[in-house]
């Protein structure tokens, strides 16, 4: 069978399941993995193209970590699976392969360590990380957006709304490096960077919130403010009932729906930032190891983790999607 | 241009906006004008002890770096390398998601369902992810900032395109010149591009800033262009690592980088309520 019957029966398939929900989350799988298979294809001709390899750039920054004499036999090992010698179709097909039974090997770098051990020790530490920071975030910037909407137009909703649109332009790993420098150089309450204590935690998780906090104020003001026009707002206010009772039992309630949209995405938003701040914050998670490979060309490891990473926030963000259509039905109709 | 002079009255009613319309402006000048401007060029090191490391002085504005290098002169070409590669990026991602867009909103049907079911998913894929791995398979040059950045970005531009694209296309002087028989390029050149410029000039704004991001975030993990070219990137991590005793070096890049950012930003935000695309609250 050629491609385009592949295509063709495929394409069979997924129209035979139509407009419902479960066409859509198969539709929507189908996309995910074939982007990856995409990534993962272009990722492999990318290497073939490129110059140098991890020896070469390990030498040029005159660094030489761990026993050169395993690592050099770990790259042969890695040159007779994915070697130059082979071309890019093997190397890929023997890779999906060792996906499936998530069997990588060892790193170049960490030649002791096999990759699978370092996606399991440090997803983990990322993922909570990403998890912390937007929980984090919606304990602050909710209560504040609240209180923006209700105090619409006055000095209080005016500096939360334009503080939120400056949280938003500020880059993590600026506000990262600022944070350090303000509260480990000049203040000294925290260690500047390290992992295993729980102070380690604040400052990472402070920097990664800042966005999502500017993001969720914006966004919660204008929520609430919709809702309070509502016109069941307006009939639980004729009958009397007091602000706590229409505020609390339904504006917040009402208000707070849409923002599972936003903050979803933002977790995934949030563990890409993991690969700048975990550098900085040197912190054993698997965005740094991300970022450290790639500028290392320790290719096992980072095309591991890039396609580790990139299926966790994919997979996520499909999640969100399905749950906004379980949530917000009149979506459910409009096609795909 | 009645329609356009509106434009500009209400967005000169915005303090905020104004100031960040003009503050935008200058930098653009000031990175055109670099070489005139600067009091060194960027790779010009000073070497010995009275040079390097000094903190801001009549001779170093901002104070020099460890190779002596004057740190004013340096920002200001990495503000131009910054504007450069976002620029190229978005242009890059123009002409993909622009394209792409125009193409689906126009077609419709399976074709439109084919390549927005595409844009779902790579909206969902982590660009900047994707953007280490071109730097580190193509090199630290700038077309591969352009690709990088454009990668990112693209999607966006499709979603909004398309949108425009079918907004305009039920409208009736485009199905009196469809009638008449005018090509579909005609059609988009013609009738649908001139009523997508205000959104577009807002997601240009938008993306600018986004595309710095991209390339400072890639140089800052040590992928972006390749040094002694600087990068706002570049200049804040070497800052980073002397900020215990020279906190200079990181604090007026970080805060020359962060206003720029927010310049874009808030001028992108006052064009947006001045074209009235605002339609949620006020």
């Amino acid at each position: 069978m050629g491609i385009r019957q592949y295509a063709r029966a495929i394409g069979r398939m997924i129209q035979s399941f139509g407009n419902t929900m479960t066409g859509y989350i198969i539709r929507r799988l189908i996309g995910v993995v074939l982007v990856l298979m995409v990534v993962c294809y272009i990722t492999f001709w990318l290497i073939h193209a490129a110059p140098g390899n991890f020896l070469d750039v390990t030498r040029l920054q005159g660094f030489i970590a761990g026993d050169q004499v395993t690592q050099q036999q770990i790259m042969g090992q890695w040159e007779d699976r994915f070697g130059s010698n082979k071309p890019v179709n093997v190397q890929y097909v023997r890779f999906i392969k060792d996906t499936v039974t998530f069997n990588f090997g060892p790193s170049f770098r960490y030649p002791n360590r096999t990759i699978e051990t370092m996606i399991r020790e440090g997803f983990p530490v990322s993922f909570s990380l990403a998890l912390l920071s937007v929980a984090v975030a919606f304990l602050i910037g909710a209560p504040l957006g609240i209180l923006a909407a209700l105090r619409r137009n006055t000095w209080m909703d005016r500096t939360c709304v334009t503080l939120a649109m400056g949280g938003q332009c500020i880059p993590p790993y600026v506000i990262a490096l600022g944070l350090q420098l303000l509260l480990s150089v000049y203040l000294g309450w925290l260690p500047t960077s390290g992992w295993g204590h729980g102070r380690n935690f604040i400052m990472p998780v402070l920097a990664l919130a800042i966005a999502p906090i500017a993001i969720i104020v914006r966004y919660m003001r204008t929520s609430m403010i919709t809702t309070m026009n509502e016109s069941y707002i307006r009939t639980a206010w004729a009958k009397g009932g007091s602000p706590m009772a229409v505020i609390g039992n339904h504006a917040l309630r009402n208000s707070l729906i849409p923002l599972i949209t936003v903050m979803g995405p933002q977790v995934g938003t949030m563990l890409v930032g993991t690969v700048w701040i975990e550098t900085i914050y040197r912190v054993p998670g698997l965005g740094r190891y991300f970022a450290t490979a790639a500028t290392d060309r320790d290719y096992p490891l980072m095309i591991a983790s890039l396609m580790f990473l990139a299926a966790t926030i994919s997979i996520m963000n499909l999640l969100v999607d399905i749950s906004y259509r379980i949530i917000d039905p009149r979506l459910r109709n409009e096609g795909g | 241009m009645g329609y356009w002079r509106q434009v500009l009255t209400r967005l000169s009613r915005n303090r905020l906006a104004l100031v960040c319309g003009v503050f935008v402006a200058a930098l653009v000048a000031v990175s055109a004008l670099a070489p005139y401007i600067t009091p060194y060029a960027y790779n010009e090191a000073h070497l010995g002890p009275e040079s390097s490391y000094q903190p801001p002085s009549l001779k170093y504005w901002m104070g020099t770096d460890d190779l002596g290098r004057d740190l004013f002169s340096r920002l200001i070409y990495s503000l131009r390398n910054a504007l450069i590669i976002s620029l190229g990026g978005t242009f890059l991602s123009l002409l993909i998601g622009g394209f792409l867009g125009a193409w689906a909103g126009y077609a419709g049907g399976r074709t439109d369902f084919i390549i927005m079911r595409f844009t779902d998913v790579v909206f969902a894929f982590p660009s900047f992810l994707f953007s280490i791995i071109l730097v580190s398979g193509l090199g630290r040059g700038f077309p591969t900032m352009f690709l990088a950045v454009g990668a990112t970005s693209w999607v966006g531009m499709a979603r909004l395109m398309r949108g425009q694209v079918i907004s305009v296309k039920g409208l009736e002087y485009v199905e009196l010149a469809r009638s008449l028989g005018a090509s579909g390029f005609h059609i988009i050149t013609k009738y649908i591009l001139p009523n997508t410029l205000g959104p577009l000039i807002v997601t240009i704004t938008f993306s600018i800033p986004g595309g710095m991001m991209v390339e400072s975030g890639l140089s800052i993990l040590g992928m972006g262009v390749q040094p002694p070219i600087p990068s706002f990137g570049t200049i804040i991590a070497d800052g980073a690592a002397a900020m215990r005793s020279y906190p200079h070096l990181l604090v007026f890049p970080s805060v020359l980088f962060t206003i720029t950012l927010m310049a874009f930003t808030f001028l992108g935000d006052g064009l947006q309520d001045a074209l009235s695309m605002n339609r949620k609250g006020d």
